[in-house]
């Protein structure tokens, strides 16, 4: 009898919970006043030697959405056609083939970008500077046009590094940028840029190389930049865009309460789906640099794409990797390039700035000291960034909220509920029937027994009878 | 076996109450998912479709904009039937040509109907060619269709579920 009551208890419970559950989902169904968004996706393919996606939040998919996406890849084509060093259309390409100090019309784009350039080139005391075009492709980290060869290229690129001579003088040329000057005519409405006078020349090798400028540093946030401004036009409030992934443009989240974005910035040394930093923002651009982008190593040396404008080669300062998030995404590229060749100390510093901290910008880096320890700085207070080295992403929470779990939409639960009431009760009501026929049968074969004792009692007694 | 065991047995019920309990909680949470899935899954009208070859954009078609853009010329023919409703894709591999199609998909895109299908393939499938046989592609949650012999990959464009956290790098 005990365990009877024990059994109806516990499905009564059952039932209780599921019913409670189903009235809780259904109120909070009722609560729900915001519509459920969904993210419209579009891919580019190719611009800059790269991938871009626009992602668009919406309650549901519009031309208007269409419309924006291509838009945008008008815009890439254009930029590409302006400023991509590797194309021999571009603006650039025709500076780059230039001799020095030859006055070279260019466009808007590339003057805009340029300028850009000039004024991080600045701020950063020369450690942004895209004049490093030689040395980049000395060491087989530039988009060349394909057949182009140059003299000092490698037999074996993953197994020789560059002669001494052309790194130093590379190096030396670099430093020329910062006699570029522009030029806009407001008379004609045209742009000049001006080649420095400077050029280097190598021993053995008959070329007299001049400056020549990569903007693969600040180029896709320029780009960035420039489709946000289209976004906003179009008045997509929630969305973003990805260049390349080391280069965001985002405005508002609609998935999260503070409609901030949670941001996580990749630990160079993990693997694909593991962060160093995680922090949230929104209405602004975001960038990340690192040496695991593009790599080879020589003699368990490690050559990143990124070359450090003071020496000309690679980077190897111990910072893997820089990001930052706030201002222009065009600065925010180049920030995070110099952020990596300055060094720890410089780095420190940098980012604690009047131009960085004091303009509100957020910055981090990760340090990689000899042992190979990593350490994780940054310009930010307590609480509003997390340090997740080591961990695997969907295991940590954004820092500052909670809201990060995916919700279950209530009418599941619901339905979910739903299906467990009405099984709890198919099942207690079977077991109600099944009880009441054992109970039955039981009580017949207890009669029936009963009754054939006293037969068998009554023969007894004629028996002793007899 | 003695006749006490054999009304043991009989007496025993096939089913114990808290198996069936299991089981139709079990089924019951199948069913839900099951259910969840497939409601929450993206049903709205097809708006863009592309396709890939060898991971590359091979073509995109929109549907409002009736435009069709082609990325691969050398692998792509298309016509169009009369009544203009019916746009018909021939795409061959690099090892095929168009001329006298060899290693070809045919890809037929209904504008009204706002369905993509490949109607005929010569890929090696054992005279079973998947992508011939695949449902079409009329909305948004619809299966991508695919020719892993060709190398031929179509779907829709448009949603798509977001991690929870946006990876910069």
């Amino acid at each position: 009898m005990l365990k009877k009551f024990f059994v109806k208890i516990a499905a009564f419970a059952t039932c209780a919970v599921a019913l409670g559950g189903t009235l809780f989902g259904g109120l909070s169904a009722c609560s729900e006043t915001e519509p459920e968004l969904y993210n419209f996706s579009k891919k580019y393919y190719g611009y800059f030697n790269t991938d871009a996606e626009l992602v668009l939040q919406l309650p549901e998919m519009t031309d208007k959405g269409i419309q924006l996406s291509k838009d945008i890849n008008d815009l890439l084509y254009t930029l590409q056609c302006s400023f991509d060093a590797g194309s021999s259309t571009s603006k650039l390409y025709a500076f780059n083939a230039a001799a020095a100090g030859a006055k070279v019309e260019i466009d808007e784009h590339c003057y805009n970008e340029l300028q850009i350039a000039q004024k991080m080139y600045a701020q950063t005391d020369g450690f942004y500077n895209p004049g490093v075009y030689y040395s980049v492709d000395l060491y087989g980290f530039s988009a060349r046009e394909a057949g182009v060869t140059m003299p000092y290229d490698r037999e074996d690129p993953s197994k020789q590094l560059p002669a001494e001579k052309y790194v130093s003088a590379f190096e030396e040329l670099g430093e020329s940028f910062a006699d570029l000057s522009l030029e806009y005519d407001a008379d004609s409405g045209k742009y000049y840029a001006i080649k420095p006078e400077k050029t280097v020349t190598v021993d053995g090798d008959p070329n007299v190389y001049s400056l020549r400028i990569d903007l693969g540093g600040i180029g896709k946030g320029y780009a960035a930049d420039l489709v946000d401004e289209l976004i906003d036009e179009a008045g997509f409030e929630y969305s973003y865009f990805n260049f390349g992934s080391s280069t965001m443009t985002i405005n508002k989240d609609a998935a999260t309460e503070d409609e901030q974005w949670p941001l996580g910035f990749h630990n160079a040394r993990g693997g694909a789906n593991e962060y160093y930093i995680i922090w949230k923002d929104s209405d602004t651009s975001t960038s990340t640099s690192g040496d695991n982008e593009k790599y080879y190593i020589i003699d368990g040396k490690r050559y990143c794409h990124i070359v450090n404008p003071k020496t000309g080669s690679p980077i190897s300062t111990g910072i893997i990797t820089a990001s930052c998030s706030g201002g222009d995404a065009a600065e925010a590229d180049a920030r995070t390039t110099a952020i990596c060749a300055m060094g720890l100390e410089r780095a420190l510093e940098y980012i604690n700035s009047a131009d960085v901290k004091g303009a509100g910008i957020k910055a981090s880096f990760l340090y990689e000291d000899q042992d190979g320890e990593l350490t994780v700085y940054t310009n930010m207070e307590e609480g509003e960034y997390e340090i997740v080295l080591g961990q695997q992403s969907g295991t940590t929470d954004t820092p500052g909220s909670s809201d990060q779990t995916p919700e279950i939409p209530s009418w599941v639960f619901i339905l979910i509920c739903a299906g467990f009431v009405v099984v709890v009760f198919a099942g207690w009501l079977i077991y109600k029937k099944v009880q009441q026929k054992r109970e039955s049968a039981e009580a017949g074969a207890e009669n029936e027994h009963s009754g054939a004792d006293s037969v068998h009692t009554e023969g007894s007694d004629k028996d002793s009878d007899n | 076996m003695s006749l006490k065991k054999v009304e043991q047995v009989k007496k025993d019920k096939f089913f114990k109450i808290w198996d069936v309990l299991i089981y139709g909680i079990i089924a019951a949470v199948i069913v839900s998912l099951f259910l969840a899935v497939f409601l929450t899954a993206d049903h709205s009208e097809l708006i863009e479709v592309q396709a890939f070859y060898r991971d590359e954009l091979l073509f995109t078609y929109n549907f409002p904009n009736d435009e069709l853009t082609v990325s691969m010329p050398d692998n792509i023919s298309s016509s169009e039937s009369e009544d203009g409703n019916t746009l018909t894709i021939t795409f061959c591999t690099d090892e095929g040509n168009l001329e006298t199609p060899k290693d070809y998909n045919i890809i037929v895109i209904k504008k009204q109907e706002r369905s993509v299908s490949v109607t005929d393939s010569d890929c090696d499938a054992f005279g079973f060619p998947d992508c011939v046989f695949s449902a079409a592609i009329t909305n948004n949650a619809s299966l991508p269709i695919s020719c892993r012999p060709h190398n031929l990959y179509i779907e829709a464009v448009g949603y798509k579920n977001d991690s929870p956290i946006l990876p910069v790098g």
